[in-house]
């Protein structure tokens, strides 16, 4: 059986991240579902909204720390309440320009949080990663 | 076992039978008995009946009295009257001998002995009988009392003849006892009184005159009539003798004195009912006895006028002539037994030891006086000492003496006091001479009276040796300044204590060092001076010693920095040069004062509870110096044993220095503590910087090295392109950060920039006409109110830019459902200036966005105009001139945001500024 294809969810408000990733997982033929929010709160209702259904539930999460209105972090904060009413494990990956230790420590230490990413990510290191979760 | 069994019952039979006839004995042996029994009690029954004596019986258990049928007559009852129990019969005694009978039987009872009782029945009619019973209490075996049992029977006749033959003697013994005096007899029921016929011829009355009582005592005189009543009174209570004399008033009017007696007779019951009793004039006698009194007394005045006893002797014939009446009353003896000692009342009356004293006479002349003390024998036996005086009384041609007079007084009570000043003397002498100490007694010039053993035994010389020496005698040559005893005697004459050493020098050579005590005493009367000496070499010795180690004390006292005190309850025995130093008084103020005075007023109590307490932890109190100037001190003491009792030994150390530095070391923790604050603000603001360097300039950074990879492996000219906007958008938003970075930088940097004093009301006015269209568009109101602090001295520019950033963020955030009014106001808190913009519009959510209001690039709102630079620029310029900003909101209610111009503004700020800038 060919494994089901993920649904990745990119959370930022950079365009141009977006547009990169988009372009990369489309490139390597990863998946072809992606879905697109531009901060935490658009990303945090459409779980709220799809929380009963897996087939439209996202496999992983890049998000990003860094947003106007809900950030990463507020995000996190909500969706360790919202996780338990969610048909489908979701891993979250953080992804952020920031390389202050105070950051990586903090999301390090979250047990939703699979990764701490540095951007800028790298088309090999965006493939590697997706590849190993999707497997 | 057949067998067996009838032999047994064959013995049970015989046994039976045997039985039987033992029964038939004691039955006819009872019937003799009987008989016996009924012929004897016939003959008591007749014997009875013929003496009329009754029989009686009283079962105590029971209660119940069983009369024969001659007590019945006795008492006059029959069985309706007696109901054969305790109380009837009790009730047939007369009630004055009822508590005499219960008496005889208890009396019976618990005695054991014979019941016997003499009593009066009242019969039925009335009739008064005497009655005698007497009876025997039956016992069972365990000694308790079953019933008494008796006779009775009537006495009347031989009760009445008894009490008349009484009432006949006594009469009789009254008269012979006192004849010639008039009788009277008394009855004390009616009143009446039978007067013998001699009371005519003593008080002039006929017997009828004074038939009673009444008339009686209306006859005594009113100065003897209380008494008189008095006495017969308590006489007739007690019932003994009526014996008084009172004066009652005669026929003739005049009173004469009688002298009453009278006894009682009393019932069997004891009470008493009539008195039988004589009286007899006796004024003559009175009268006589008077005057016999008056002459007594007389005479008696004159011998006692004269002092001791007087008397003439006859020295030829060695006897008494005359004694006076004192001679009685001195020893004891009357003028006749004084003429039966004869010649020989020298040897019988003077002591044996005194009879050499007794002067003899020869030819003495008249007025020669011969003065002796000698002991005389009293008529009792004992000795008593006389001071007698004598002098010629008769000489004959020749001029022999032949009669001396003389007196002679008793002087046993000075003789007495004497010994007891003699055995004071010896006790005194005694004591003296227990004293270990050496004592002498000297006169004023120094002179030894008197001397003790412990005197002696110090020198060594014998008592006699040294009275009468002075005490050069007994000093050590060269070693004594003779003038400063002379002086110091001199000084101890008039009465004040002194004390001196002295070189002494034993009868042996040895010298030695003596401390001599003198005071003024006396001494038998006269004036003295008492020394007491102590041999003191050993002491002085151990004084010296002491002397060093309080020298060694006082050097290492001195030595020490702090003040050093030696105190007894606060009072200064001794302290340090230290002391002195701190307190600014001398040694010699210190000693002797209260090392309280040390102290300031408010703290003194809680010292002296110190002290009281012996408490030895050291302690801060306030202190005064002599100047009068106050200062830190901390004292600390320990307790010693010193003479006996425990002082205290206190060190006194001036902390002015140390309280001071403690202050100082307070202001540099304060100035410190605002330093590491203001550092933490610092570095917060710093960590702030580092995280906008993060995010904000990374993050653009990276995107134009992701773009431009993606530009270079790609081959379509569409996505080229797009990456090339991308890129330059990238590179604008760098710039734009870069540019913002730049500002803030600046804003952190120029800590000096420029300030004037600004008026609010005029920056409002700028601002708002620079926001003018806005304002217009969504129609809001701007009010405000600066009448608390109208102006500030700040830079231009943030001001306009602090006020322009909050009334746009105002104006963007409007709430759709009202009008939009922003107030803006300034007021003064403490030394800061404070403004406050509120709002009515959206609000915010603090709990949720609390953390990244002031922080650069944030929105909160999906608002077209949200760019997330304005709060973080004016925190930035406030802060820079150490202010603070801070935010109140609720959601859909409005915002209201603090800017505290100056709150870090204060010194110790400016100066952590200075330090970290230096």
């Amino acid at each position: 059986m060919q494994p089901k294809t993920p649904i990745i969810a990119l959370v930022d408000d950079d365009k141009v991240f977006q547009l990169t990733t988009l372009r990369t997982i489309q490139a390597a033929k990863l998946t072809d579902r992606i879905l697109q929010f531009e901060n935490g709160e658009e990303a945090l209702s459409f779980l709220k909204m799809h929380a009963a259904e897996t087939e439209n539930l996202p496999d992983y999460i890049f998000l990003d720390i860094n947003m106007p209105f809900v950030d990463g972090w507020m995000f996190l904060e909500d969706f360790a309440t919202l996780k338990m009413g969610l048909k489908k494990d979701i891993s979250i990956y953080m992804v952020s320009s920031s390389i202050d230790p105070r950051d990586v420590n903090r999301a390090k230490g979250n047990k939703n949080v699979q990764e701490y990413i540095i951007k800028p990510v790298s088309r090999e290191k965006l493939i590697q990663l997706l590849k190993r979760a999707a497997a | 076992m057949v067998g067996k069994k009838r032999s047994a019952s064959r013995v049970a039979n015989e046994k039976t039978a045997s039985k039987k006839g033992s029964v038939k004995k004691a039955a006819r042996d009872k019937k003799n008995s009987r008989l016996k029994q009924t012929e004897r009690d016939r003959h008591v029954d007749m014997a009875l009946e013929a003496a009329q004596v009754g029989i009686w019986e009283w079962h105590m258990k029971t209660g119940k009295v069983r009369w024969s049928k001659i007590v019945y007559r006795l008492f006059g009852a029959t069985k309706k009257e007696f109901k054969g129990d305790l109380a009837s019969y009790h009730k047939l005694v007369h009630p004055d001998d009822r508590e005499n009978l219960t008496q005889a039987i208890q009396k019976s009872v618990a005695n054991k002995e014979i019941y016997f009782v003499q009593h009066r029945v009242i019969w039925p009619d009335g009739t008064v009988k005497w009655v005698e019973a007497s009876g025997n209490v039956v016992w069972d075996a365990k000694g308790n009392p079953i019933k008494l049992t008796g006779t009775a029977q009537d006495i009347t006749l031989k009760k009445q003849i008894e009490l008349e033959r009484e009432d006949w003697k006594t009469r009789y013994e009254i008269i012979t006892a006192s004849s010639g005096q008039v009788i009277y007899d008394y009855d004390l029921a009616s009143g009446k009184i039978v007067w013998s016929g001699l009371i005519n011829e003593v008080l002039g009355y006929s017997p009828d005159e004074m038939y009673d009582i009444v008339e009686w005592v209306d006859l005594i005189h009113p100065q003897d009539r209380s008494g008189a009543m008095q006495e017969l009174e308590s006489a007739e209570k007690a019932l003994t003798e009526y014996d008084i004399q009172y004066r009652i008033k005669t026929k003739s009017g005049e009173y004469s004195t009688v002298h009453d007696r009278g006894i009682f007779l009393t019932d069997p019951a004891g009470k008493a009912y009539r008195m039988l009793g004589t009286m007899q004039d006796i004024t003559q006698q009175v009268v006589a006895e008077q005057q016999l009194d008056q002459s007594n007394r007389f005479r008696e005045s004159i011998e006692n006028a004269i002092p001791g006893v007087l008397y003439v002797f006859d020295v030829k014939g060695r006897q008494n002539i005359y004694a006076n009446q004192n001679i009685a009353s001195a020893l004891g003896y009357t003028n006749e037994e004084i003429k039966q000692f004869g010649s020989n009342i020298i040897g019988a009356l003077v002591h044996p030891d005194d009879l050499f004293k007794i002067p003899a006479w020869t030819n003495e002349n008249f007025g020669t006086v011969k003065e002796t003390e000698y002991r005389l024998k009293t008529r009792n036996g004992k000795w008593r000492w006389f001071l007698g005086r004598d002098t010629v009384f008769q000489r004959d041609d020749e001029g022999n003496v032949l009669q001396i007079v003389g007196m002679a007084q008793d002087i046993t009570e000075r003789k007495e006091a004497e010994d007891q000043v003699f055995e004071s003397e010896e006790s005194y002498r005694t004591l003296f001479n227990s004293v270990e100490e050496a004592i002498y007694i000297q006169d004023f010039d120094g002179r030894f009276v008197d001397v003790n053993e412990g005197a002696c035994k110090m020198y060594g010389y014998a008592r006699h040796e040294l009275l009468g020496q002075s005490p050069a005698f007994l000093s050590a040559e060269g070693r004594n300044d003779f003038n400063a005893v002379a002086d110091k005697i001199a000084k101890a004459a008039n009465g004040a204590p002194q004390k001196l050493e002295f070189w002494g020098k034993k009868k042996n050579g040895e010298e030695f060092l003596k401390e001599v005590q003198i005071t003024k005493g006396s001494y038998f009367g006269k004036e003295i001076l008492i020394a007491t000496a102590r041999d003191i070499t050993e002491r002085k010795k151990i004084e010296e010693e002491l002397r060093e180690s309080e020298q060694r004390f006082r050097t290492l006292q001195q030595a020490s920095f702090g003040g050093i005190a030696i105190h007894d309850k606060g009072i200064i025995i001794d302290c340090n040069q230290g002391l002195c130093d701190i307190t600014g008084y001398s040694r010699e103020e210190l000693v002797g004062s209260n090392g309280l005075l040390l102290i300031t007023d408010e703290w003194r109590e809680h010292v002296m509870e110190k002290i009281l307490a012996g408490y030895e932890k050291p302690y801060d109190v306030e202190g005064i110096r002599k100047d009068g100037t106050c200062f830190s001190l901390e004292v600390q003491a320990k307790n010693i044993p010193y003479q006996g009792k425990m002082i205290r030994v206190t060190e006194f150390r001036d902390i002015t220095e140390r309280k001071l530095t403690e202050i100082k070391v307070m202001e540099q923790n304060a100035k410190l503590l605002a330093i590491t604050e203001d550092l933490k603000r610092k570095n917060e603001q710093l960590e702030e910087f580092t995280q906008i360097v993060s995010h904000n300039l990374r993050s653009p950074v990276g995107n134009i090295l992701t773009l431009l990879s993606f530009l270079e492996s790609s081959d379509k000219e569409e996505e080229k392109a797009e990456y090339l906007s991308l890129l330059k958008e990238s590179g604008l938003t760098t710039q734009q950060t870069l540019h913002e970075l730049n500002e803030v930088l600046k804003i952190k940097q120029n800590k000096n920039i420029p300030r004037q004093e600004l008026d609010f009301e005029k920056v409002l006015q700028h601002v708002k006409s620079m926001l003018s269209a806005k304002i217009t568009e969504v129609s809001a109101t701007v009010e405000c109110d600066f009448t608390h602090a109208p102006s500030i001295h700040y830079p231009n520019i943030y001001l306009e830019s602090i006020f322009l950033n909050l009334l746009s963020n105002s104006l963007k955030y409007i709430h759709s459902d009202r009008k939009p009014v922003i107030f803006f106001k300034t007021f003064k808190s403490s030394s800061s200036i404070i403004l406050e913009v509120q709002d009515n519009g959206l609000g915010i959510n603090l709990d949720r966005y609390g953390h990244q209001v002031f922080k650069l690039h944030k929105t909160f709102h999906k608002h077209p105009e949200s760019r997330g630079i304005g709060l973080f620029m004016i925190k930035n310029q406030i802060e820079a001139l150490g202010g603070e900003i801070s935010i109140a909101s609720q959601v859909d209610k409005g915002t209201t945001i603090f800017v505290n111009f100056n709150k870090y503004n204060s010194d110790a700020a400016e100066d952590s500024d200075n330090s970290v800038g230096g």
